[in-house]
């Protein structure tokens, strides 16, 4: 697998590869741009770009339904706009749905608006029964694979947020 | 046309290809049209019917049939040019539009006066879309098994329902034999 510089991508294609998930549904966003980037560049990940979050669960659930292993990538804010499909789809047919969350309103944050579902996030997820994982750094996607492949295996949703520091992160 | 003698007939025309059903009477209907494993009844999640079909379509090889209403399209318009970017030639959406929400008591949708889905569904960038009537109902929708066209089929129907008795299945029971069903490919 071609490498970039970028040690903050590289460790999420890494989980990524590691637990088989694809396609890969995607929204974007201004610190997850490099990553998407990156997935678009690599024949290994079909990436479906859709309209909305809520839309992108519903086209999770149906390529897990068809024998993928999907996973998202969405911004905090979209964490509302997916919460009835979360609920009512993905966790009433248990469904598992794997989250990689940009954590907007966190520090570095200079939009306001991201404030309010950037901080819901963490109780908004415990509400949902979502097991829910902080990645402060590269090191800390390493130490997820497992935790994520259990949940799976139990058809349990997994998210993990990314606060804006950890695209700066090192090591 | 009745949705219920729509989807009859649909169900005639079927071998083994996928069905994802919008929730309440649609998939009440369905279930009374015959069940079969490859339904996929939505109970929930009003507006998810096309996203999980075009999930579906894009990760295994047969064909999609998605029935959706006026109502639940409407909540999630979106998702016409998420299907018109994807383009997958194994799903055929029908949209039965009896212009209201049947299951709430047949309240109007817009598309009752004002807006025309066919129309929004081409605007979205989906060339092969065709409003159709009950006598070329069969003829089309055999031509989109065959061919893979027409890919939106825009059917209205009358207000009313066949069905109000709840499906006798969970959840998971629908997942887990959907799941195994389609595991075999076509």
């Amino acid at each position: 697998m071609e490498q970039t510089q970028d040690i903050t991508v590289e460790a999420v294609l890494s989980f990524l590869e590691q637990l088989g998930l694809d396609p890969i549904i995607t929204l974007p966003c201004n610190y997850t741009a490099p990553l998407l980037n990156s997935l678009a560049g690599r024949s290994r990940w079909t990436v479906i770009p859709c309209s909305r979050e809520e839309e992108g669960v519903g086209i999770a659930c149906g390529a897990y339904l068809g024998g993928k292993r999907p996973a998202m990538i969405f911004q905090s804010s979209g964490l509302g706009n997916a919460s009835n499909a979360l609920a009512s789809l993905s966790g009433l047919y248990r469904i598992p749905a794997v989250m990689l969350i940009s954590q907007r309103g966190t520090f570095g944050e200079t939009i306001q608006a991201q404030q309010p579902m950037g901080r819901l996030a963490p109780s908004f997820l415990k509400c949902l029964g979502i097991p829910f994982y902080e990645i402060l750094s590269p090191r800390d996607m390493e130490s997820v694979v497992e935790p994520v492949e259990t949940n799976l295996a139990r058809c349990m949703s997994s998210a993990l947020l990314f606060p804006i520091s950890y695209w700066t992160s090192e090591g | 046309m009745k949705r219920d003698e729509v989807i009859r007939e649909i169900v005639k025309l079927l071998d083994d290809e996928i069905v994802v059903c919008n929730l309440g009477h649609p998939s009440q209907e369905l279930y009374l049209a015959g069940d079969r494993h490859q339904n996929f009844y939505m109970l929930g999640s009003m507006g998810m019917a096309l996203p999980i079909g075009l999930g579906l379509a894009l990760s295994q090889p047969r064909k999609v049939i998605v029935l959706e209403g006026d109502g639940s399209l409407l909540m999630n318009l979106g998702s016409l040019s998420t299907l018109a970017t994807a383009q997958p030639n194994n799903l055929l959406l029908v949209i039965l539009d009896n212009g209201s929400y049947g299951s709430t008591g047949y309240q109007p949708t817009a598309t009752s006066s004002v807006a025309n889905l066919a129309a929004i569904a081409r605007a979205s960038g989906n060339p092969s879309v065709e409003t159709v009537a009950e006598k070329e109902l069969s003829r089309k929708v055999r031509s989109s098994l065959e061919s893979g066209l027409p890919r939106i089929l825009h059917i209205p129907v009358e207000k009313g329902h066949a069905s109000m008795k709840p499906i006798p299945l969970e959840p998971e029971q629908i997942k887990h034999r959907f799941m195994k069903a389609i595991r075999q490919g076509p």
